[in-house]
């Protein structure tokens, strides 16, 4: 049982499957993440280390035949992370300009999507690709099945891909992903769904033709 | 106790006068509207209530972009389902969990990667054991409100669900963790 229900806010908690290591859970507007192990009792854990401790590194990882190089060149130019805003831009700038879906770098940084700060990490939200049955593979023991991959968010900038290990206990964030500025919006947990390969985002609307309201809708 | 019934002219009536019978058919389920208002997404299929005892899946024909009405399960009265969008896979198990009326079972149906040759099959008997329907699966039961969409891992199901501690009288939330048992069958 975890602590007494503060929160109406449902669909800000995360619960989220580590696969043999049990199931990540975190309560909204609280930092903590707690893991429930698969052993005979579900030991409950709490791993505070899960959020925050990214690396920061902007790293070139678009090279030989899939870089770019106007992209590659301007990626090596950041690399040294002397301006963490930089290579952002040029994260961003590959998405949608020379390189269209490659990047020329990888930039990981925790700052980027908000601050590591207490309210930044009550706020952080995860979520996990959803299954397909069309393309789920069935196996059977001792071979284990695979653990969807696992993303999540402090604000609207960007959005991680994380990845669990159980030696550290830490969710790190091996990927960063910006939300491109013109399609930023509120990403509420409920109206944001991660598949294999895109991520929709339920964006509000004001659809007044003629006044104007301060209430958007979704 | 309460009585309802019409009267010759078509009137409802009841026991306790026509105004209590009125409140009565307002507040009783007369007729299925759910079509169109559950949202059971899983891959490219969607469930949706067409009344409350029957099932349709739609989804994408393989292969194209049609989208069309790919299987309607057959109604079976002691099944009401709830009514609301909690449908969920179960990877690991090839299910799909529908929640059913009593608010604390769900009950299982048969979806695999097979699903689409399956319910287009119009002989069912030597896929008798690829059955979508297979009225010999049990029910598991998940008490509370479930708050957060559950998640799954080979055979295992995590759910959160909130409820009121009877002891503290406190609404708290629990996480339960189930294995799948061949003793759901």
């Amino acid at each position: 049982m975890v602590s007494a229900e503060t929160s109406t806010a449902y669909a800000a908690y995360s619960l989220v499957a580590l696969g043999a290591d049990g199931f990540a859970f975190k309560e909204a507007a609280k930092p903590t993440i707690y893991r429930y192990a698969l052993d005979a009792a579900y030991t409950v854990s709490t791993t505070p280390e899960l959020v925050g401790a990214y690396p920061s590194t902007c790293a070139e990882t678009a090279t030989g035949t899939s870089s770019v190089a106007a992209d590659k060149a301007a990626c090596a130019a950041v690399s040294a992370l002397a301006t963490p805003a930089a290579c952002t831009a040029v994260i961003t700038a590959a998405a949608f300009a020379v390189s269209g879906t490659t990047k020329a770098c990888t930039y990981v940084y925790a700052a980027s999507a908000g601050t590591t700060d207490a309210a930044a990490k009550a706020a952080f939200v995860m979520q996990q690709v959803s299954q397909d049955p069309s393309t789920y593979v069935a196996v059977t023991a001792p071979t284990l099945p695979a653990v969807p991959a696992i993303y999540g968010w402090m604000n609207d900038a960007a959005f991680f891909k994380l990845t669990w290990d159980l030696a550290t206990t830490k969710l790190t964030a091996t990927d960063i992903v910006p939300v491109p500025a013109k399609y930023r919006v509120q990403m509420s947990p409920e109206h944001v769904s991660f598949a294999a390969t895109r991520v929709g985002i339920l964006s509000p609307v004001n659809c007044a033709a003629t006044t104007p309201l301060t209430t958007l809708v979704s | 106790m309460d009585v309802s019934w019409k009267d010759t002219g078509g009137t409802l009536q009841s026991a306790k006068g026509t105004r209590h019978a009125a409140a009565w058919a307002a507040t009783t389920q007369v007729a299925p509207a759910y079509k169109g208002k559950q949202r059971g997404v899983f891959g490219s299929y969607l469930v949706v209530n067409k009344d409350a005892s029957v099932m349709e899946f739609w989804g994408y024909k393989a292969g194209t972009a049609e989208w069309a009405l790919l299987f309607t399960t057959t109604a079976v009265a002691e099944l009401q389902l709830l009514g609301s969008h909690e449908y969920y896979y179960w990877p690991g198990r090839s299910m799909l969990l529908a929640r059913l009326g009593d608010g604390a079972s769900f009950r299982f149906w048969r979806f695999a990667a097979d699903f689409q040759t399956i319910a287009a099959a119009t002989n069912e008997g030597p896929l008798v054991e690829k059955r979508i329907t297979q009225t010999d699966l049990a029910l598991l039961q998940v008490n509370g409100r479930i708050a957060v969409p559950p998640v799954f891992w080979g055979d295992y199901a995590a759910f959160y669900c909130t409820d009121e501690n009877q002891a503290t009288l406190v609404r708290e939330g629990w996480i339960r963790i189930y294995k799948y048992s061949t003793q759901m069958y």
